[in-house]
Order: structure tokens, then C-alpha cells, then sequence
């Protein structure tokens, strides 16, 4: 058995916000993923995190833990850069490391994202 | 110098407990360090602290109760012979073991500390999910801990909050219990009591 039975997940992407801010982008996509993770009924959401950063001190940190507080969204944006950098990091019980990131793949690929998000790193850990 | 451990399972509110202390103790300008553990090598807390503060050292790649043990070693003899703070505070993984922390400590004998102090925080929102999946970890937590935070009091329904605060007394009936939402600034008459 594992010392630690969650499996932690953790990717980087590029984006390029297509006639949208950054933080409209952010959010729909990280809703993509905690709407597609949550569809695959895990036992134990430990948490879903994304971070953001711009330029300067410009930051998102976007996260969920549990359907009542929801997703929260914290920190701000004041330039307006081509692209930043998204690290996203899921800790789930119940749900393999493989459906996690075929979950990602899918998302990246659908017709709102493909062009705004590409993956910069995948770890699996 | 003062050394104040923040533990609870992941998304219990440390990170804002944290940010929460920070701007406390900058306010009363008091020289600071924060330990940030994160278990994978690519981590979200430790970028968004390095955004709003600074003397922050990183511990990635593992939990400081076991795999990481010589990163935070090193880091922690970073932070008291390079800067010499009033305060270290420490932010260990959400799925590290207290226990293990907590004796971690009681082998280092070398250190100016003027004391040691383990917070627990105890999500109430997701307290029956917590005592299903993760419940050593709970209750190691709460063992060691001589202050105990029930969070997100604001989230939970009150019969979960109760549920929390009963856990706690069972486990460690010393410890002192505060109940907060973290939604919120904490008062300073219990950010200082927290330090």
C-alpha cells in the first residue's frame, strides 16, 4: 500500500488568451477541469489548485476543495501580457494518474481551448 | 526566536492563515521567515507567497515529515544562521504527518529557539470526509497541536462544526480551540495569541 494514497498531479501550460482576459480564460478552463474530475466521482477531492503569473506582482491563484465553498479565485491582474505561464496541481483519492491527464488532454483539445492552452510540463508525482 | 508550525490537511486554510500572519507580523515589524513545503517538485503555494512576500524558502518534491527531511533541515538552518528571524513559519505539505514533525523537533537540539508552537487546523466543511479518508493524519494533528483551529465556520453547517469541535476534545482536551472562517481577517487579539 502507498505511504500516501493520493494521487498528485501536476502540469504547466502556455496561454494565449483568444478575445478574452486572462482571468475569463483561467476560470472557464479550471471549471472544465474540476467539472470533468468531479464527473469521474472521486472519493476525495484533496485539492485542485492553478496558479498564474504575470508580469510584476500580477497573480491568479484559482482553487477548489469541495462543492460548498466552491471554486475561489484570488489575486490580481493589472498588464496585459501575450501569454503567462498556468501551473496546475490536483491531489485526488479515486481517480488514477493516467484518467487525470487523458481528463487534461481532453479539455486542452476541445474547440474553447485548443488554441489558448498548450502544455509547457506534465509531472506525474 | 519563535517557531510556529501550521498544519491541516490540504485546503484546511493554511495558506491563508499564513498570508494572515505575514501581514501581522509586518504590520509590527518583526523579522520574519516562512518554510513552504509542497509534496510535488512543481507547487502553487510557493509561487503565490513568493509573490506577495519574501524570505521564503521552499521545500518541493516531498513531505518534510519523511522523504524531505534533509530539505527542510537545510532549509530551517538557512532561514536561523542567514537571517536571523524573530519568527519562523513553517507550512508543511497537507498530507504530511504532525506527529512526525513534531518529533522531528525534539531531536534538533541545536537551535536558538525560544519556543515551538504546532497549530492545527481542522477543515469543519469536510470534517466527515476527513475522518473517513485521512484520519491518522486528523488525529496526529490534533495530538501534538497546542492550538487547534476549527475553519471555515462560515462553509460548514452547524452540526459539523459541533462534529469538529467533539473530535477535538476528545483527542487533546488541553488544546486550546478557536473557531474561525478564515473568510475573514482574524482579529489581532488572536493573531497574537496564534504567535
Amino acid at each position: 500500500m502507498k505511504a500516501n494514497p493520493f494521487e498528485t498531479f501536476a502540469a504547466e501550460f502556455e496561454i494565449r488568451p483568444f478575445n478574452q482576459d486572462f482571468k475569463t480564460t483561467i476560470t472557464d478552463f479550471f471549471n472544465a477541469v474540476v467539472k470533468s474530475i468531479l464527473s469521474y466521482q472521486p472519493e476525495f477531492v484533496g485539492h485542485l489548485k492553478g496558479f498564474c503569473k504575470g508580469q510584476g506582482s500580477d497573480y491568479f491563484q484559482i482553487s477548489f476543495v469541495s462543492i460548498q465553498t466552491g471554486v475561489q479565485v484570488n489575486g490580481h491582474w493589472n498588464h496585459n501580457p501575450d501569454s503567462a505561464r498556468l501551473t496546475l496541481n490536483l491531489i485526488v483519492l479515486g481517480i488514477e494518474q493516467s484518467r487525470i491527464q487523458e481528463i487534461l488532454n481532453e479539455i486542452v483539445l476541445r474547440d474553447n481551448f485548443k488554441r489558448t492552452f498548450s502544455y509547457s510540463k506534465l509531472v506525474m508525482l | 526566536m519563535r517557531i510556529i508550525i501550521i498544519t491541516g490537511f490540504l485546503g484546511s486554510g493554511k495558506t491563508t492563515l499564513l498570508l494572515q500572519m505575514m501581514r501581522y507580523l509586518t504590520t509590527r515589524q518583526k523579522k520574519f521567515a516562512v518554510i513552504i513545503n509542497e509534496v510535488g517538485d512543481v507547487g502553487i503555494d510557493n509561487q503565490m507567497l513568493k509573490q506577495v512576500g519574501t524570505n521564503i524558502w521552499e521545500v518541493l518534491g516531498g513531505c518534510i515529515c519523511c522523504s524531505s527531511v534533509a530539505g527542510f533541515e537545510r532549509a530551517l538552518d538557512e532561514a536561523v544562521n542567514g537571517y536571523n528571524p524573530d519568527y519562523i513559519l513553517v507550512e508543511p505539505s497537507g498530507i504530511a504527518n504532525p506527529g512526525d514533525i513534531n518529533a522531528f523537533f525534539s531531536r534538533r537540539t541545536n537551535q536558538d529557539m525560544d519556543s515551538l508552537k504546532q497549530i492545527a487546523l481542522v477543515d469543519s466543511d469536510r470534517i466527515d470526509l476527513l475522518k473517513k479518508a485521512v484520519y491518522p493524519l486528523l488525529e496526529s494533528g490534533i495530538e501534538v497541536s497546542k492550538t487547534v483551529l476549527i475553519t471555515k465556520t462560515d462553509a460548514a453547517p452547524a452540526d459539523r462544526v459541533e462534529e469538529a469541535e467533539n473530535l477535538v476534545k476528545e483527542i487533546n482536551p488541553a488544546a486550546d480551540l478557536i473557531k474561525v472562517s478564515l473568510k475573514t481577517e482574524l482579529t489581532s487579539s488572536i493573531l497574537a495569541e496564534l504567535l
